[in-house]
This record gives structure tokens, sequence and C-alpha cells, in this order.
């Protein structure tokens, strides 16, 4: 007759068995060696990926050409040129008049009616308003401004 | 798992450890020689645009050093003001006119009420008389004096039947050494 004693040493037994050493967790050889080659490939292909993609980056860089952008230095020529041209002008204007070589103010064939004041006898004043002349041209501004 | 087996997982973690190591310093250094290689770049780019500036400016400078010249006699010098004045005086009487100055000022450069920079300028005023023709004679010599200038204001008037008198003032752009 199976006692309850006899019971329990069964399920001892069967309990006992269940803690055993699952299948997966034991050593396999062949097993255990494939998966080590298998990391060991997965870690040659990914560094020499990595290796590859770092030696084509720096390659790339090292040819590029450097791309040098040279800044436009202000220089207006055209304008300096008409400057000089108008000051040339003038500076021969300047020394025709000093050397009276032709360039006179020439008298008007007819004095203005603001030059005769003859009602008067004192001298007067004959030539009014006051004119103001800038020379627009020349603005110093207007030549070197970059 | 027997002694044999764990001391042939230990030897495979070891050396796996050791791989990625490797591999892991060698991408930092990899990528910390990336970087400095990257700023060694931009320098070098930088260094050879300033060159290239410096020598198209120096170039510039060499080609428009008669033109800045010319451009810069066309400025009066402050040491050149009293020099001016008697050059001025001797082209009157070469002209035939008498020449008297009364005013010789000079004015700073300033800032003006719409933020323009205004040059220093030398005010000038004369007065002279002689013929009408030589009046009016050194009225466009003044005109045509070869400095950067502006006159100001400009009167005749005739003494009597035969000379006449003007009085010319003008501002003359004045450039400090």
């Amino acid at each position: 007759m199976i006692e309850t004693k006899d019971i329990k040493n069964m399920v001892a037994h069967i309990i006992r068995r269940d803690k055993g050493i699952a299948d997966p967790q034991l050593m396999h050889p062949t097993r255990e060696w494939f998966v080590g080659l298998f990391i060991a490939f997965v870690i040659v292909v990914c560094g020499s990926w990595f290796c590859v993609y770092i030696f084509s980056t720096y390659r790339d860089k090292m040819n590029t050409p450097v791309v040098v952008t040279e800044p436009a230095v202000p220089y207006q020529a055209a304008r300096i040129a008409e400057a000089i041209k108008i000051f040339e002008a003038k500076q021969r204007t300047f020394s025709e008049i000093l050397t009276g070589a032709g360039t006179t103010v020439a008298e008007s064939p007819e004095r203005p009616a603001l030059n005769t004041i003859e009602s008067t006898t004192t001298p007067k004043l004959i030539i009014e308003p006051i004119s103001i002349v800038t020379d627009e041209t020349e603005s110093p501004k207007a030549m070197l401004a970059p | 798992m027997n002694k044999k087996s764990q001391t042939f997982v230990i030897l495979a973690s070891s050396c796996f450890l050791m791989v990625a190591g490797g591999f892991v310093s060698m991408w930092y250094i990899v990528s910390r020689l990336g970087v400095h290689f990257d700023v060694a770049k931009q320098a070098i780019t930088e260094h050879t645009a300033k060159e290239a500036s410096y020598n198209k400016v120096q170039s510039l400078l060499q080609s428009t050093k008669d033109d800045r010249a010319l451009i810069s006699s066309f400025f009066i010098k402050e040491k050149d003001i009293i020099s001016f004045i008697t050059d001025l005086e001797k082209n009157a009487a070469q002209v035939g006119v008498k020449l008297t100055t009364n005013q010789l000022a000079t004015v700073a450069s300033s800032t003006d009420a719409s933020g323009v920079a205004v040059p220093p300028v030398l005010l000038i005023g004369v007065s002279f008389s002689g013929s009408r023709q030589d009046t009016l004679n050194f009225v466009a010599l003044l005109e045509n004096i070869p400095y950067q200038k502006t006159i100001t204001d400009v009167s005749l008037s005739n003494a009597d039947a035969s000379t006449w008198k003007a009085d010319v003032k003008f501002e003359l752009i004045l450039q400090y050494d």
C-alpha cells in the first residue's frame, strides 16, 4: 500500500529532477565554437567596415581642394580716374591763367545791367547776391567712398 | 561546467574584451585625429585666404601708388598752409591783383546730425582788387586751384571805373599728416 511517505518521496524525486541542469545550459563544444566564430566574424566585419569608412572619409577630406574665397577689395578705379581727370584739367587751367597762356575770363561784350549804376556817386555793390560754388563732383566722399 | 570549460570561457571573454577595447581605443584615436585634421585644414584654408587677400591688397597698393599719391596731393596738408597762402599772394601779384588775406582758420573734423563724418577744413577768406579782367582772372584762378575745395562766398564790386574789388571765401579739405 502506498503511504503518504512514499508519495512525498515520489514528489521530492520529481522536484529534484526539475532542478537539474537544463539542456541549453549544458556545454556543447561544437555549438559554442560556432557561436564564438560567429561573434568573431561579426566583430571583424564591423571593424573592417568601420576602418574602410574612416579611411574613405579622411581620404576624401584630404583630396578635397581648399576653396579660398578672396574678399573683394573695394577700389573704384573709374571714379579715381575721373577725379584725376577733373583735377588735371583744373591744374592745367590754373597754370594757363597764371601764365596768361590764353585761358582768361573773357570780357563780356556788353556789361550786364547790374554792372551799371549811374545814378550813384559812390562805389556800389554791383554783383549781388553772393553765389555759392560747390564742386559736387570733387566731393571727397564721392571720390573716396569704398 | 567543468574547470577546463570555465578556463576557456574566461579566456574567450578576455580576448573579446581586449579586442573590443582595442577597437574602441582605435576609434577614439582616429576620431580625435580627425577633429585635429579638420581644425588644421580650416586653419590652412583661413591662412590661405588671408594670404591671397594680402597679396591682392599688396598688388593693388603697388599698382595704385601713383594714383593715390596724386589723389593725396588734391588735399592740402597742415604743414603746407603757410606756403599755400604765400603762393596765393605770389599768384595774385602775377595775375595783377592786390591780395589781402582776411580769414584763415581750421575747423576740426566732426560728425553732422545724420552721422556723416565731416572732414577737417581750412577756411580762407581773401579780398583782392585790380582791373576787371585781372579780378575775374583771379576768381577763375581760385576756382581752379588744384585742391579739393568749396567756394562758399564770392562778391564783386567796382570801387571806381577801373578798379574792381572781390571778396572770396572758400574751404579746403585739410589733410593731417
